[in-house]
């Protein structure tokens, strides 16, 4: 199985368009959060109808999965914590998302949620714990904030992570953690893009300007994952024991 | 004479030199104004997006129409002349005949802005953003959904 990872489109649409062209190359694509921009000109409303129509060309080039990230959220859910309502469109459109699980032969791709309040923390807890009694040869967590004190959390200053994640890996060892958004840790000769911690990979693209996202592809086939970026491309052997040494610098 | 103009003369004038402000983007909308005369350049952003010279033209319908903050900055190029509405809504309210030329005028424009998007979509179909951007504008006129509200309280911080 070929996946790709892009995380933090933030609505470039040359980035969009670049995952619709890529898109058939890969058995699954993997979009980690910050699909939507809260900081763009344009309206979240319109960012959204775009967006769900990119979804609908992906679906028809690729499996695809999206996770929601702090800059999708579009206003309270039923228990007034912020959510990103519009995500359920793009169930209704076949794509998995928030909560829900993608399963292949021999993969489980558990979708987390952005979760900001204590109702969506305990619902993403126990949505890790229901697909731990379940989990096929490969169990991928889609998951938007990569950990605290991971260097794919780095920003160059300082450790930008999850306070909660490193809790969950360290109780259920997935095989691999699908983040994004902290943009800067794989430009960073201290940071970077993969991250082993036990037997579990964690993985953040990073963010890059222009018309091609930075992006990862792992390859389960061949034991192998490999970031491109306009700084460069480096690849890891999934058997590591640890991240290779960065070479881009 | 133009139409609007004849219809906004009741209304008080207000004199911009080169270089002023007539509303400024992000801040409160609400009046209207009518250009008499006169060059005004419109910025989004800090792009400059428009000019207007014609008289008649209005400024500021948009915001008061849709009780939001101005989207763009309108500044003076040289002496100008507007006829200004402090409340543009009660001026829409109470001049069926105004409220009618700003529907014509945003008819008109929303009319070229979809035509020629139309025609970007056809000569650009091999490229995916651009190839939907007619269907896309068609599902947000006859959108009504709820208005989005943005922003996590866990990362407020709109750079991640």
């Amino acid at each position: 199985m070929r996946i790709l990872l892009i995380s933090d489109l933030h609505y470039t649409l040359p980035q969009w368009d670049w995952a619709v062209r890529s898109a058939p190359r890969f058995d699954l694509v993997v979009l980690a959060g910050d699909s939507l921009d809260i900081a763009s000109s344009v309206p979240l409303e319109a960012q959204v109808v775009v967006t769900l129509r990119y979804l609908a060309l992906l679906k028809a080039a690729a499996p695809v999965v999206i996770a929601s990230g702090n800059h999708d959220l579009t206003g309270p859910d039923a228990h007034g914590e912020q959510s990103a309502l519009w995500l359920a469109a793009a169930r209704a459109g076949g794509v998995p998302t928030d909560g829900d699980s993608w399963l292949a032969a021999d993969a489980r791709v558990t979708v987390c949620p952005w979760w900001d309040g204590p109702l969506g923390r305990a619902a993403v807890e126990a949505q890790l714990a229901a697909d731990a009694a379940r989990r096929p040869t490969h169990w991928l967590w889609v998951y938007h904030w990569p950990p605290l004190g991971s260097p794919t959390c780095w920003t160059g200053e300082r450790h930008y992570g999850d306070t909660e994640l490193g809790g969950w890996i360290g109780r259920h060892a997935p095989d691999f953690v699908l983040t994004g958004h902290v943009h800067e840790p794989p430009f960073k000769p201290t940071g970077s893009w993969a991250d082993r911690i036990g037997r579990t990979w964690v993985f953040n693209a990073g963010r890059q300007i222009g018309p091609v996202p930075a992006h990862i592809e792992i390859d389960l086939a061949a034991g192998r994952a490999s970031w491109h970026s306009m700084l460069g491309s480096e690849a890891l052997q999934l058997s590591d024991a640890a991240t290779p040494a960065r070479t881009v610098f | 004479m133009d139409e609007m103009l004849a219809l906004s003369a009741h209304l008080p004038k207000q004199v911009f030199e080169a270089g002023d402000s007539v509303v400024r983007e992000g801040e409160p909308g609400g009046s209207i104004w009518v250009l008499e005369a006169g060059a005004l350049q419109v910025r989004k952003a800090g792009v400059v997006v428009n000019h207007i010279t014609r008289p008649g033209a209005i400024v500021g319908e948009v915001s008061a129409l849709l009780h939001c903050a101005y989207g763009a900055t309108v500044v003076a190029t040289e002496r100008s002349v507007l006829h200004h509405a402090v409340n543009g809504p009660a001026l829409l309210d109470s001049h069926p005949a105004i409220a009618r030329l700003v529907a014509v005028g945003l008819a008109e424009r929303l009319n070229h802005v979809t035509t020629y998007l139309a025609d970007l979509k056809a000569q650009y179909a091999d490229v995916p953003g651009l190839h939907m951007v007619s269907a896309v504008l068609r599902e947000l006129s006859e959108r009504q959904g709820e208005r989005a509200r943005p922003g996590s309280a866990r990362d407020p911080n709109p750079d991640y």
